[in-house]
């Protein structure tokens, strides 16, 4: 059983690949979250670490957006932004290219 | 004035040894811009249907774009041409390096090859001069070594050389048409097209000019485009990484088929990092791009040592996917050397993985036993034996003659069994991204003319999440699974595309670039003004007459087979892609409704071709 790391919060693992991983310098982290926090506000708390990410996962720059998952799952096949996280989760957030 | 075509097309006999030129007219131009769109309407003119691919009717051909050469970013592409012996429907193979710009400045747009040598030959050009020269130095040679010779002792302007490996000599239905020692035009098989003709190359230069209609604003309008380009990340990610760097992602995301198409990616290869960024971090030397091309995503990589020492092109995700997740192969070193084989063999790096996947597959199911393999202990990630095995398709040695045509023929020689393990559409092993994540790539794969085919466009460049409010795209696609209401963003892209192959330009510099960009270029190369409802015509009138072509052969596109792996039948249980199986139906039926043509058999209509202007088109294939 995963314990939580502190009353009300939860850790949760994210990954970063392709040109976000290259936009932020990392590839691997966890951050602590508000148990219960959605996709949406994870990104948020990524967003204030690394403010250039948030045009590349939400800017729908041409050729080249974000899929995001959670434990393997495409959040679109769940609640998209509003998929509730739990504690222990893997987030991995990967940018496509098209063709290639 | 008008630019971006030198205005002519050359046409040479290899059995007669005739050799003639024609203009290129203004009203072909116009109506197909270049590339596989003239490429389609000349063959589908001059060639009678149901020709042998690899017999002397078939005509070959490269066809440059109108920015092909010009200050256009990324205008440096060619386009081979012909009926394909892979698929038997339309083929064509689109390519960089600096042979497109040298075949415009020898003072043509195109060439067109009929007709079959009593030997080897290859075709000289300089500066509207040309000759059919003997190839017996080349002929047998890997493509590396071929070049060189074919393009020393020439004098003059340097020449290029598009050309053939052993591969293409040696009729392998899975070989490619290579320049640069290391870019290849490597879809659908025509270099076993040139290899039928005896025709190692074309090589070709000169001092032309390649006119432009405005060259300041050209010039202007690269700057601008150009300034734009260099803040995107797009464009920062690929000049450093290629497509190389997006395999790691791609294996987690469901994007790359692992284990034949049959594995999980986060279960059977959860760290594709070291064959993706890795690969590059490690092992590339130097970068290096295209004739004239900003984004240089390529790069020579040398392994320095252990068996696989090498020093060659970097590979690209399409081998990197290939040789590394499809095969759940994890050496990066094997997969350089795997990739440097193929380029000097001139073979199609997708085609030989999907080969050496069915083989492998084909070998766990006892189909084929351990003496057909030559005792070679074939498995996944072994990687020696995968080069061994590659050696032989190279060679057409043992077992490696029978996977030298690819998965279709091998799988119709050892029978039904061995059927599901065969991944192709029509022939044409697919590429490494899965429609069970882009669904819209299921329908290119199927519907296009080339079958199976990534470098088309469709609604799998939009599906995660991209709008083209210039193309007429506004909205994004809510829910890609949704079979319904994907057909016109469909539509839109595949025209698009369609144009953007045709111009001469790369699809990564379009990617890095916008479609107001590429009609900007053609705008001031050409001098007409281009609009998105004109360049989304040209697409279709393109998309029309390719199809038509296979129409024409008696290959009904709604007809076409996929395999079941493809769309999810039956879906995975487990990964990214669990329970996912594709309406490709009510996916392709809305494509087609869009196009405005047969919903029953995937053809144009009458209809459809006569308001493209393809009148003559509508006639036959009614």
């Amino acid at each position: 059983m995963v314990i939580p790391d502190k009353e009300g919060f939860m850790q949760v693992r994210i990954r970063l690949f392709g040109a976000i991983q290259m936009k932020t310098g990392w590839s691997d982290d966890s951050i602590s979250l508000l148990q219960k926090a959605t996709v949406a506000e994870l990104l948020q708390a990524l967003y204030e670490k690394d403010p250039g990410l948030q045009s590349m996962i939400e800017g729908k720059e041409r050729a080249l957006s974000a899929l995001i998952l959670v434990n393997s799952l495409d959040i679109k096949r769940k609640k998209g932004m509003n998929t509730v996280l739990s504690h222990g989760d893997q987030v991995d957030v990967i940018s496509m290219i098209s063709g290639g | 004035m008008r630019g971006g075509y030198m205005g002519k097309i050359l046409f040479v006999n290899l059995t007669t040894s005739e050799i003639w030129e024609e203009e290129l007219s203004q009203k072909l131009q116009q109506e197909f811009l270049g590339g596989y769109g003239i490429g389609a309407r000349i063959l589908y003119s001059r060639m009678k249907p149901h020709v042998d691919p690899l017999g002397p009717d078939n005509l070959f051909g490269i066809v440059t774009g109108p920015l092909t050469g010009t200050p256009a970013i990324t205008g440096n592409r060619w386009v081979a041409v012909a009926k394909s012996p892979l698929t038997h429907t339309w083929g064509d193979a689109n390519c960089g390096g600096t042979f497109g710009p040298a075949l415009k400045r020898s003072g043509y747009d195109a060439i067109f090859v009929e007709g079959q040598a009593e030997s080897p030959v290859y075709i000289y050009i300089q500066d509207g001069q040309v000759e059919i020269r003997d190839a017996s130095a080349a002929w047998g040679k890997e493509t590396w070594e071929a070049e060189a010779i074919l393009k020393k002792d020439h004098g003059g302007t340097k020449p290029e050389a598009a050309l053939i490996g052993p591969g293409g000599e040696k009729l392998s239905l899975i070989s490619a048409v290579m320049n640069d020692e290391g870019r290849a035009a490597g879809r659908s098989g025509l270099g076993a097209v040139m290899g039928s003709k005896k025709l190692k190359a074309i090589v070709a230069g000169g001092s032309q000019l390649i006119p432009v209609a405005r060259p300041a604003e050209m010039k202007k309008v690269r700057q601008t485009a150009n300034k734009q380009m260099i803040k995107r990340d797009i464009w920062k990610f690929m000049s450093k990484y290629g497509t190389t760097g997006i395999t790691g992602g791609s294996a987690i995301s469901g994007d790359s088929p692992v284990r034949n198409w049959g594995g999980v990616g986060v279960k059977d290869f959860p760290d594709a990092e070291p064959i993706g960024k890795g690969l590059v971090d490690n092992y590339k030397e130097k970068s290096y791009g295209c004739w004239q091309c900003p984004i240089a995503c390529g790069a020579i990589v040398e392994v320095k040592e252990g068996p696989y020492q090498v020093r060659g092109h970097k590979p690209e995700y399409e081998t990197t996917g290939g040789f590394g997740t499809l095969l759940l192969n994890d050496n990066p070193e094997s997969i350089i050397y795997l990739n440097d084989l193929c380029n000097r063999a001139g073979l199609d790096v997708i085609s030989v993985a999907g080969t050496v996947g069915f083989a492998i597959e084909c070998l766990e199911h006892g189909i084929l036993t351990q003496e057909d393999v030559n005792g070679l202990e074939l498995s996944w990630g072994n990687h020696e034996a995968i080069v061994q095995l590659v050696r032989d398709i190279v060679e057409r040695r043992g077992i490696g003659n029978l996977l030298a045509d690819g998965v279709k023929v091998a799988s119709e020689k050892l029978g039904e069994r061995s059927r599901p393990f065969a991944i192709h559409v029509h022939g044409q092993e697919l590429p490494m991204h899965d429609p069970r994540l882009s669904p819209g790539y299921a329908t290119t794969y199927m519907l296009d003319a080339t079958p199976g085919r990534h470098t088309q466009g469709g609604s799998h460049i939009i599906e995660e999440g991209a709008t083209h409010p210039y193309l007429g795209i506004t909205e994004l696609i809510a829910d890609k699974y949704n079979y319904k209401g994907k057909g016109k963003k469909h539509k839109i892209m595949s025209n698009y595309i369609h144009t953007v192959n045709a111009a001469g330009i790369c699809l990564f510099g379009d990617f890095c670039s916008t479609p107001e960009d590429l009609a900007q270029f053609l705008n001031e190369a050409i001098g007409e003004e281009f609009t998105a409802e004109r360049i989304l015509t040209i697409g279709e009138r393109i998309a029309a007459i390719r199809t038509a072509f296979n129409v024409r052969e008696g290959i009904l596109p709604m007809e076409i087979k996929v395999p079941d792996r493809m769309v999810g039948m039956p879906p995975q249980t487990e990964g990214p892609l669990q329970d996912v199986t594709i309406d490709l139906k009510t996916q392709n039926e809305e494509y087609l409704r869009e196009m405005g043509w047969d919903l029953k058999t995937g053809a144009p209509t009458i209809e459809s071709l006569i308001r493209l202007g393809l009148a003559d088109v509508a006639e036959d294939i009614s």
